[in-house]
């Protein structure tokens, strides 16, 4: 793939959807449809999958005393 | 063991319906009891299923094998479902045709040759050719109407909010919505009855009902339904036009009253919805690091994940936010506005789900543009949350086509009856 072309295709995109929406009046945004609230949990014992853990591990590349381990820096 | 899965499982997948299948799981979770006992699902493979392959349908995420339950999954599991398997998609639900999976593209078992449409794509089709009873699809800007429609099966996008997204690989969060395809609209409301509901583990979700099938009601007298306008002027083929207005005509036969609505920034959908898209989907992929799981997402993806990371992350640059993003968000209160005053005075919208047929799975489609194309009349219904479905039409050219019905947030039952009252007299 060439990433160069698509980001400046895209930016041709990008374009003429902000050409588009350019008639749009100033008004209030629509992050999302409903407010979103807070929750808080009854008050309860925590409960958990004992088998969770082991699934995780074998997902991770790398995984040693208990922790992920990940290049520092690439 | 029952005889209608093991006929199930001996059908072979002629349409690349399944990007992975789980015979034996599907034999053991087989109970006698729940509202979904004996019936055999389908999962969208962004949607976590503990043990299964959730790819995503991409590479990034080719051996992944989910270590928990979806909230849907876990809800369908103990009311008796039996989950066959993993259904094909567009790569992160990235498209509108099937085709940009890694796994490869899912013909439609209703048209044989064509694309499936997306990005539900395998859960539709395996529900068309009979796989299963009823799946799972995730619906972002069409994404469960569309191949409904394109392979002559139900499907439903639910008020946003009424299905738990706890357990689904998100591609944008304020638009995603997990719902039912099925072949009837009975079946498809016995599988919201059983997902539908609040759950803790998701803040966006709300208290819903869980009697939408006993409760469908077909009787269609009475009922005010808006068709806008700019619908027609938006149909790009003249035979979808035809079956539409076919189906109005059906409609008012069945004792229905058709209102003239108006939708004067139907146009403006598309851009408002991908500018919004691409920045919520940088977003969420910034998890597919390749650390803790899978491999880095930038490495491994195809041509539109990537072009919607890129164009999301330059947005996302302090210096375009106002350009691009912030007036993507003025553009879709709006949206959301206009629709619910076309919504004020009728009981729901109806009108095309799709504007153009599916196109021939080998032709190449190289301009996105003509793929956003299809999303013109789906995307509305995510931008402001509302509930909507698609019911089958009849057929163009040989082609199913679909009839889409929008309602006002939290009338999903309306939305249903008035689905049902169109299948029994279509």
């Amino acid at each position: 793939m060439d990433e160069k072309k698509i980001l400046e295709e895209g930016k041709k995109l990008l374009d003429e959807f902000s050409q588009a929406l350019k008639d749009v009046p100033e008004t209030e945004e629509t992050h999302y449809v409903m407010d979103l609230k807070n929750v808080t949990r009854a008050d309860a014992k925590g409960s958990c999958d004992p088998a969770f853990r082991g699934k995780f591990e074998k997902l991770a590349p790398h995984w040693d005393y208990g922790y992920v381990k990940v290049e520092k820096k690439r | 063991m029952s005889e209608h899965l093991e006929r199930l499982l001996e059908k072979e997948d002629k349409f690349n319906a399944f990007i992975k299948k789980y015979p034996e799981k599907a034999r053991e979770s087989e109970k006698s009891s729940g509202r979904l006992a004996g019936k055999v699902l389908a999962t969208k493979s962004c949607i976590n299923v503990d043990g299964y392959l959730t790819s995503c349908a991409s590479k990034t995420l080719d051996n992944y094998i989910a270590p928990y339950d979806a909230t849907v999954v876990s809800k369908i599991k103990k009311e008796g479902g039996i989950i066959l398997g993993m259904a094909n998609m567009d790569e992160f639900a990235c498209g509108a045709t099937g085709e940009s999976s890694h796994y490869g593209p899912t013909e439609n078992p209703a048209a044989p040759g064509r694309v499936s449409g997306g990005s539900s794509s395998g859960s539709a089709a395996a529900v068309s050719a009979g796989y299963v009873d009823m799946a799972l699809g995730s619906d972002t800007g069409g994404s469960i109407r569309n191949p409904a429609c394109y392979c002559g099966v139900v499907g439903f996008k639910p008020t946003y909010g009424f299905v738990s997204r706890y357990g689904l690989c998100d591609m944008a969060m304020s638009l995603d919505q997990i719902g039912p395809i099925a072949r009837t609209v009975g079946d498809a409301a016995l599988l919201l009855d059983v997902i539908a509901g609040h759950d803790l583990r998701d803040a966006t979700s709300l208290y819903a009902p869980n009697d939408f099938s006993k409760n469908l009601n077909t009787n269609l007298k009475g009922r005010k339904l808006g068709y806008a306008k700019e619908f027609d002027d938006l149909i790009a083929d003249e035979g979808i036009r035809k079956n539409i207005h076919e189906s109005l005509d059906k409609l008012k036969d069945g004792g229905a009253k058709i209102v003239d609505v108006t939708l004067p920034s139907l146009a403006k959908a598309v851009p408002t919805y991908y500018l919004n898209v691409y920045v919520e989907f940088f977003s969420a992929t910034r998890k597919y690091d390749g650390r803790r799981y899978g491999h880095k997402i930038e490495e491994n993806c195809g041509e539109e994940v990537l072009r919607r990371i890129m164009l999301g992350s330059y947005i996302s640059q302090a210096e375009w936010q106002g350009k691009f993003y912030r007036k993507a968000l003025q553009a879709r209160s709006v949206i959301r506005s206009e629709l619910m005053s076309a919504l004020k005075d009728v009981d729901v919208l109806v009108g095309p789900v799709v504007p153009k047929p599916p196109h021939k799975l080998k032709e190449k489609i190289s301009d996105p543009r003509v793929n956003y194309a299809y999303d013109v009349f789906t995307v509305v219904a995510n931008l402001a949350g509302v509930p909507a479905g698609s019911v089958p039409s009849g057929k163009v050219g040989g082609i199913p086509n679909g009839l889409h019905v929008l309602g006002k947030p939290l009338e999903d039952q309306k939305v249903l009856d008035v689905m049902a009252g169109f299948e029994a007299i279509a």
